[in-house]
């Protein structure tokens, strides 16, 4: 969870997130998905709209005006009752990943910042291939950066230079209401934001605001929220002042075994809150930590998370 | 406030390193955490400005700097006192019998002598951390008990281990004994101030600062009513006058708590004694010879008093000699009884009135006879036959007479030895009698003799002259004797041109020297002869200090004599003393004779040559357990029983014996109390020795802060472990 005094970035660690092994990763997890899910050729996700697929949905009763080649004749010679047949509606869709890449992102071994880089390259992998348009937002306490949507398995090498490009802003704090307003407003039809943070806003009920802008522009919002060990179980101890290293706001604390456990139950509550929240809305919470092995990260912890469908 | 243990107060520099470590934890390490969102959870703070963090540091500070302060405080033992300096106590708890008395408005269920210990027992739990304390018990022998001490638990405990005596005490020399241990404590006191002692400040004779302060709290009947003109043994004595050299010290005061009523009723016995009658002195063997016994009582209450008169011989009614009146403040002598008594047996008188507020002086025991004659070797360079009638008409004496030729003789031993109109080379050891003796061994160098002396006074109260009339007697010729004032001699019987009889009491033996022969004076023809060869004999042979009648006052110093050593093992020969009481102390036994002061109980004590253990060795042929009970140290062999019980199976055992064991050598001594200063109870108001009279203690107030200071230490911890742990602030 801490560095000392110290958030900059380690060498090496930035420079070749994306190579051989991890590409031969994407590979691997594409082919898995592949088997997972049959895909369509206008899109592989169903979209919310009854539209005019193959795939048969549901019936409804006859009205003035319906089509009649979708009355299902069958059905009116057993019943005597007009009944219209529905049709599944698939089209590509909109696939909005956001990065944090605010100062506490760059904490932690790999860094929760290298981490998420990982993670927003595979799924935009994943969607590229799976025909989804996929646009990468970078971001601290406002939009800092963007990859404009690309689509088709081609574009993964425009968006592996973009990620790679992303370094942490160290002056930048995490305001995650203002930049999902932003992003939910510049939206031009809603898609699947996909947030990748460590969710540490100053900011009381920042998080539920950012995620109420982004639902009320009927974003499918997946929250994956990436900690590091230390976090979870700090190891530190004794008479200390911690510094944020988003606010510089000092705290004054004398660390002991007894602090140490409500720190861990603070903490945990503090998930509960997040996981809680999400369930409420419908929405998937993800939680990882950077310790993680990345492709059981994908294939495990997605999958349960009803993240692949 | 003052402070027991001022070098506590170094613990105040504590406050340097709690003050340096606590700059050293201002400076804390920084830590640069991500996100310091769930830590202000935790804490359920918000974020503190600087100046409340200061000042909650400062806070914090300032509580760790007043819990060392308190601990350096406590340390160091605070206390608080209404008295200006510490106190030197002194409590003389007087032991006398009269201090037996009951306390009528205490029911009858306490004694002066218990109110006198209660009321120390406050003194005591009254003194203050920086006072010290001693307990002087004002018994026959005045004695520390518990010396100057602040050690308030050994002074209780030695309260607790005290107790009355059955004898005349000697307050006055209590007093004085109290008052050298303030004199002696002021000059340690003095000794330690040069020396640089701490505290306390020794007394400053002219200083304003508050020195030590003596107090002689004096717990007492006041030793009875004074009678006028009796000053010998007032307390006033021990005071010496204030411009003496062993004045008073400084600061001292004497309080004196009476104890007791003015006027209490009490019949006591005040002589008693058996005497054998002449008429059965005739030697020889005997079992029982006839007595008469003389009793006296004297009323010290306020109102006519009855006295119901009872006399016992070896714990068994002997005779009842019924009600007695005894007019207030009146003595009354009882009718002489002549009694055929066993020798060797005990004697007891009891009374008993109502409401007698002293048990003590209400029984009184004497001995019958004795069951050794007294051994006298008798060397005669003269015919002189009025002292060989005088001897051989002495029923108690066994008397060997021989010639300066066959002098020493080949054995035997003898309590007195007389020579008459002859010396040896040497004198012997052992008591010696001198009748116009001649030879180098004489103590006095004799150059020429005094014709026809005239006797010009006698000491009528020695017990040699005792009965003696001397006034008209007419002397021939005697020795004209130069007495030198260093001398261990003294004058008994004075004629106008030198001595005629004097006597000496060394500490190994007595001496009485005749300046005269028998033969050359008629007082061999008075009747006073006889009494005088046989005072003479009783007082040399020493049986006059433990009593023809082996009769005591309680108090006294007992010299007892045991004939027979039980050296044989090889070690030192003990005796043992079997008390009243039936407890047993047990003593060295150097040559035959031994002094024994603790007689301070009413009764009859035995002495007994030999160690408990050795006495266990007579138990060979039953019954003679009662031996080996009564040998027991400490022990109180047959409960009541005592040392009477202890008479009564000795008796039984050598009965039994028939001869065939001997009985064990011992000796026997009744002690009485007999004291009319003791069984007047009228407590005396003042002691006349500017003391102030208090009805009680007056209470002290200290207060020791201690345990207060921990407690408010112990309080600011968990002030500042609820504000900073737990998490107020």
């Amino acid at each position: 969870m801490a560095q000392p005094d110290a958030a900059m970035p380690r060498e090496g660690e930035t420079s070749t997130p994306f190579d051989s092994d991890f590409l031969k990763k994407l590979e691997y997890l594409y082919i898995i998905s592949k088997k997972l899910y049959r895909q369509k050729l206008k899109g592989e996700r169903r979209a919310m709209q009854h539209g005019s697929s193959v795939e048969f949905r549901d019936y409804r009763d006859y009205s003035r005006g319906d089509d009649f080649r979708y009355i299902d004749w069958n059905i009116f010679r057993r019943l005597e009752r007009l009944l219209v047949k529905l049709f599944e509606e698939e089209h590509e869709h909109d696939v909005t990943i956001l990065v944090d890449v605010s100062r506490s992102m760059h904490f932690g071994s790999p860094t929760k910042l290298l981490y998420a880089k990982q993670v927003a390259a595979a799924l935009a992998y994943i969607s590229l291939a799976n025909h989804d348009r996929v646009g990468i937002v970078r971001f601290t306490d406002q939009l800092t950066g963007q990859l404009p949507k690309v689509r088709g398995k081609g574009q993964i090498w425009n968006v592996f230079e973009f990620l790679e490009r992303q370094e942490p802003d160290l002056s930048g704090c995490t305001a995650l209401a203002e930049v999902c307003r932003e992003v939910a407003m510049r939206a031009r039809r809603p898609g699947i934001a996909i947030l990748l943070s460590d969710l540490m806003d100053a900011q009381p009920g920042a998080f539920e605001e950012a995620v109420k802008h982004l639902t009320y522009r009927r974003f499918e919002v997946y929250v994956i929220h990436i900690v590091e060990p230390s976090e979870q179980e700090p190891t530190i101890k004794g008479d200390l002042n911690l510094v944020d290293s988003e606010t510089r706001e000092v705290r004054e604390v004398s660390i002991d075994s007894q602090l140490l456990l409500r720190y861990r139950e603070a903490w945990k509550t503090f998930c509960q809150e997040l996981e809680s929240f999400c369930r409420s809305r419908g929405l998937i919470y993800l939680q990882t930590d950077t310790s993680h092995i990345f492709d059981e990260l994908i294939l495990r912890v997605f999958r349960q998370g009803g993240f692949l469908e | 406030m003052r402070f027991q243990f001022l070098p506590g107060l170094w613990l105040f520099l504590t406050l340097l390193p709690i003050i340096v470590l606590f700059i050293l934890r201002l400076r804390r390490r920084s830590l640069v955490v991500p996100s310091v969102t769930i830590w202000n959870r935790v804490l359920k703070r918000r974020p503190q400005s600087a100046l409340w963090r200061r000042l909650k540091q400062l806070i914090s500070l300032l509580l760790h700097l007043a819990v060392a302060s308190l601990l350096a405080l406590a340390l160091a033992r605070p206390f608080l006192s209404d008295r200006l300096a510490p106190q030197r106590i002194v409590v003389v708890i007087d032991a006398s019998a009269s201090m037996t008395a009951l306390l009528p408005q205490q029911g009858g269920d306490q004694t002066r002598f218990t109110r006198a210990l209660e009321l120390a027992r406050s003194i005591v739990a009254d003194i203050g951390p920086e006072d010290h304390a001693m307990i002087v018990r004002a018994g026959p022998r005045p004695s520390v008990v518990a010396a100057m001490t602040d050690d308030r638990a050994s002074l209780l405990n030695a309260l607790e281990d005290l107790s009355a005596s059955e004898a005349q005490g000697n307050l006055p020399a209590a007093l004085s004994l109290a008052l050298a241990a303030c004199r002696t404590e002021t000059t340690l006191l003095s000794l330690e101030a040069k020396q640089g002692a701490s505290s306390p400040p020794a007394p400053e004779p002219d200083g304003d600062t508050p020195a030590v302060e003596f107090e002689v709290f004096v717990l007492s009947d006041g030793d009875g009513r004074q009678e006028p003109g009796d000053s010998s043994h007032s307390a006033a004595a021990a005071a010496p006058p204030a411009d003496a050299p062993d004045a008073l010290p400084k600061n001292t005061r004497i309080f004196y708590i009476p104890l007791g009523e003015a006027e209490e009723p009490n019949v006591a016995i005040t002589a008693f004694r058996a005497r054998r009658l002449p008429s059965s002195a005739n030697g020889g063997a005997r079992l029982s010879a006839d007595f008469e016994v003389l009793v006296r009582l004297r009323n010290f209450g306020p109102d006519l008093a009855r006295a119901q008169v009872e006399l016992h011989l070896d714990g068994e009614l002997l005779d009842d000699l019924g009600e007695v009146e005894v007019p207030a403040g009146q003595e009354v002598s009882l009718p002489l009884r002549a009694l055929s008594l066993r020798e060797g047996g005990v004697l007891k008188l009891a009374i008993a009135s109502d409401g007698d507020a002293l048990p003590t002086d209400d029984v009184a025991f004497a001995l019958i006879g004795r069951l050794e004659p007294t051994r006298v070797l008798l060397v005669q360079a003269v015919q002189d036959v009025f002292l060989r009638n005088a001897l051989a008409h002495d029923g108690e004496l066994a008397v060997e007479a021989i010639s300066p030729e066959h002098y020493p003789p080949s054995s035997g031993r003898w309590d007195v030895t007389i020579f008459e109109g002859w010396l040896p080379p040497k004198l012997p050891e052992g008591n010696v009698i001198l009748v116009a003796p001649r030879g180098q061994a004489n103590p006095f160098s004799i150059d020429e003799e005094i014709e026809g002396p005239v006797v010009k006074d006698w000491n009528r109260d020695h017990p040699v002259l005792s009965y003696v009339v001397l006034e008209g007697a007419a002397f021939l010729s005697a020795q004209r004797i130069e007495v030198l004032p260093s001398g261990s001699w003294s004058v008994l019987a004075d004629a106008w041109r030198g001595p005629l009889i004097l006597a000496s009491d060394e500490p190994s033996r007595r001496l009485v020297y005749f300046g005269f022969a028998f033969t050359d004076t008629d007082l061999v023809l008075r009747p006073s002869f006889p009494v005088l060869i046989s005072n003479a004999i009783q007082w040399a042979s020493e049986r006059e200090l433990s009593g023809r009648h082996e009769q005591l006052r309680t108090g006294a110093v007992a010299r007892f004599t045991l004939t027979e050593s039980t050296g044989d093992s090889g070690l030192s020969p003990l005796a043992s003393v079997i008390r009243p009481d039936g407890s047993v102390d047990t003593l060295p036994l150097h040559g035959e004779a031994f002094s024994y002061p603790h007689t301070e109980r009413v009764g009859v004590y035995v002495a007994v040559a030999g160690s408990p253990a050795v006495l266990e060795q007579w138990e060979g042929s039953p019954p003679a357990t009662p031996l080996t009970t009564a040998a027991q140290p400490g022990r109180r062999p047959g409960g009541a029983g005592g040392s009477l019980g202890f008479l009564r199976s000795l008796a039984e055992w050598t009965r039994q014996q028939a001869g065939a064991k001997p009985p064990p050598p011992h000796h026997l001594l009744a002690t009485n109390l007999l004291s009319a200063q003791e069984s007047d109870l009228g407590t005396r108001p003042t002691l006349g020795v500017g003391e102030t009279v208090l009805d009680n203690p007056e209470p002290r107030f200290h207060r020791e802060l201690r345990l207060d200071l921990l407690w408010a230490a112990l309080a600011l911890l968990a002030l500042e472990w609820l504000l900073y742990t737990i998490g107020v602030f």
